[in-house]
């Protein structure tokens, strides 16, 4: 009597955390396939062979669009693999745009000029998990004359 | 059994304990390696950008990877042996430990020459005279550097002795005060040029409709203390320089430590005796006691940022460092603008003096940030390994390589002649703001780090109200004079003609 309860109540929690998994996993699911209808695009890049140099600035201006229409007040956040922004983060405006400015590194014997990676996303299109909506674009540093 | 068991297992831990005391350190560096601690400008663990850590840090590693190709020598940094970085106690505790076991690191940081009197610097005068290597057609290693960085007490100890190597030099001011543009336009708030403008403005942001804290003091600055950034950058130098005609003994226009441990000795840094120190201290008291406002202490950073995006401060003060991380706040709806720390003046007090003021564009001589000293433990009896430590710091002194640390670090500018700073300063607008000339003379306090943390603690206790005046007076002259005398004694400081 007594272990068929003890195995009813294995197979309430089994139930009820095949339920918690099913939920988070639909929420993450719908996340997923949510993040896929924004479009996060650089839209702009004023230089995509800049100086490697410390001085150099890249205007790069990012639109995000949902259903083709341009979101305003969302958090976009860029992240070089080398170098840095002026500002990481910024907020787009009413015509889904965010202006961003890449601060190139100063080529040297111990870093040579090389692609640069700047990852694009959109930190406020999820709904449940971090799923962003993304992209990305790659710089092509140059040595200084 | 058991017993003989229980022994047997405590002699086992004992005997692992030892070995991984006395070995485990010491024999972690060996032959063809060199210990280095860069402080700040040390690789970070990961050299990959992520979204908490935007900007590893590189540049120390990339040019330790170069240095291996070129001399064969392996950088083995400091930050791999847990090495602190907050505050000076730690810091000599760390290398007191590190000493112990023989494994303190050749190369070493420690504020410049904060832990003189422990006798653990080597001199480097001698080695500034030859040629650095890595830099085409030099001739003398001590020329690539800004000429006035050899006046700085954080590179000269209290004999005059060059004992440390510049590399990064405060951007003007240490620090900058962060403001709400739009806050000081709507309320009719200037920017303050002096201290007592500023306590001015502070006194009237207070009155702003919703604001909670209308400054908030420099993130390092976290308790009540006289080691603060702010006594030390923006409340006495003007009391330290009106003191010079009774300090700067060889009128040379440049208060040496050795000079004010003189003065100190001969009473002239007593607050009983010495209106100026009278005046300052009281100037401090009331900074703690009054501009700041209770509770401040136990306020985190975090907090104060949501305070500063909701409109309830009026000014913060950080680091340049700190630029693009206010430009991508998000949540801020206002514009910010930064302006320099001011200085306490004789609109303060008429103990103090009125300083002149420079841009950098204009030669403004920045005091000295980050130094690195050759650490006499790890080197002494071993000409090699200070041969290579001294080499390690030319190459590290190049031009090329300052600028690689210096413009990803961001905290300063480069000691180093012909060396590239961060660009984000222009960005600022910060090469055109005034800066106050503050390196006539620093005000002494204990000298030594005991002594100093003592009269920390008396000044605390002070404002606190635990001490009077008069108490704190007391202790302050006595862990002051006791402190130069251990100076005294421990770095054989000869007092010939001292009226002590």
């Amino acid at each position: 009597m007594g272990t068929q309860k003890s195995k009813r109540k294995i197979g309430v929690k089994y139930i009820i955390a095949a339920i918690i998994i099913v939920v988070f996993s639909a929420f993450y699911i719908f996340d997923v396939v949510w993040a896929k209808t924004y479009d996060v695009q650089a839209v702009y890049v004023s230089d995509k062979t800049p100086v490697a140099s410390n001085s150099e600035r890249v205007e790069i201006v990012v639109r995000v669009t949902h259903f083709g229409k341009p979101m305003a007040k969302h958090e976009i956040f860029v992240l070089p693999s080398a170098g840095s922004m002026l500002a990481y983060t910024a907020l787009t405006d009413e015509t889904g745009q965010a202006v961003f400015y890449y601060i190139p590194y100063t080529a040297s014997a111990f870093t040579p000029a090389s692609d640069v990676t700047l990852r694009i996303r959109d930190q406020s299109n999820s709904v449940f998990w971090e799923i962003n909506a993304n992209t990305e674009i790659v710089l092509r540093l140059r040595q200084q004359g | 059994m058991k017993r003989i068991a229980a022994v047997l297992i405590s002699v086992f831990f004992i005997i692992t304990a030892f070995l991984t005391v006395s070995c485990g350190g010491g024999d972690s560096v060996g032959e063809g390696q060199l210990f280095v601690d860069l402080h700040t400008l040390m690789p970070t663990p990961s050299e990959t950008a992520t979204p908490d850590q935007p900007n590893p840090v590189n540049a120390s590693r990339n040019i330790a990877k170069k240095y291996k190709e070129t001399t064969g020598t392996e950088i083995v940094w400091a930050s791999d042996y847990a090495k602190p970085i907050d505050n000076i106690n730690n810091m000599r505790a760390w290398y007191n430990t590190q000493v112990n076991v023989k494994n303190c690191p050749a190369i070493g940081f420690s504020f410049g020459t904060k832990m003189q009197e422990d006798g653990l610097y080597v001199s480097l005068d001698e080695y500034l005279e030859r040629p650095n290597p890595y830099v085409n057609g030099n001739t003398r290693w001590k020329d690539i550097f800004e000429d006035w960085v050899w006046k700085d007490q954080a590179v000269l100890d209290a004999n005059g002795r060059i004992v440390s190597i510049p590399i990064v030099l405060n951007p003007g001011s240490a620090t900058a005060i962060y403001y709400n543009k739009d806050m000081f336009e709507e309320n009719g708030l200037t920017v303050p040029t002096t201290w007592k403008e500023l306590t001015a403005a502070i006194d009237s942001a207070k009155g702003i409709s919703g604001v909670q804290y209308p400054y908030v003091p420099y993130t390092g600055d976290v308790g009540i203390s006289l080691s603060s950034w702010v006594f030390e950058f923006n409340l006495a130098p003007g009391f330290a320089a009106h003191m010079a005609d009774r300090t700067d003994y060889d009128n040379d226009g440049i208060v040496t430590t050795k000079e004010l441990i003189r003065a100190v000795l001969e009473n002239k840094f007593n607050p009983v005796l010495c209106q100026e120190a009278k005046e300052l201290y009281g100037l401090a008291y009331n900074y703690y006691k009054t501009v700041l406002p209770t509770g401040w202490e136990s306020v985190t950073s975090a907090t104060y940022l949501n305070m500063w995006n909701s409109h309830k401060v009026a000014m913060k003060n950080q680091g340049l460092w700190y630029y693009n991380i206010e430009r991508g706040n998000t949540l801020r709806d206002f514009a910010f603008d930064l302006f320099v720390p001011p200085v306490a003046q004789s609109d303060s007090s008429a103990k103090a003096s009125d300083l002149p003021s420079k841009t950098l564009k204009d030669g403004y001589q920045s005091e000295v940030l980050m130094a690195f000293n050759v650490m006499k433990p790890a080197v002494e009896n071993n000409e090699k390994l200070l041969d290579r430590a001294i080499d390690f710091l030319m190459y590290l002194t190049s031009p090329e390589a300052v600028t690689a640390m210096v413009q990803e670090n961001g905290e300063g500018l480069p000691a180093v002649k012909g060396a590239g700073y961060p660009s984000v300063y222009d960005d600022a607008g910060w090469l055109e703001k005034s800066f106050t000339v503050t390196n006539v003379s620093k005000w002494p306090l204990g000298f030594i780090v005991a002594n100093t943390a003592n009269i920390n603690a008396a000044f605390a206790g002070w404002v606190r109200g635990e001490l009077n005046q008069s108490e704190f007076f007391t202790k302050l002259n006595s862990e002051q004079k006791e402190g130069a005398r251990t100076m005294v004694r421990n770095m054989n400081i000869d007092t010939t003609g001292w009226e002590i």
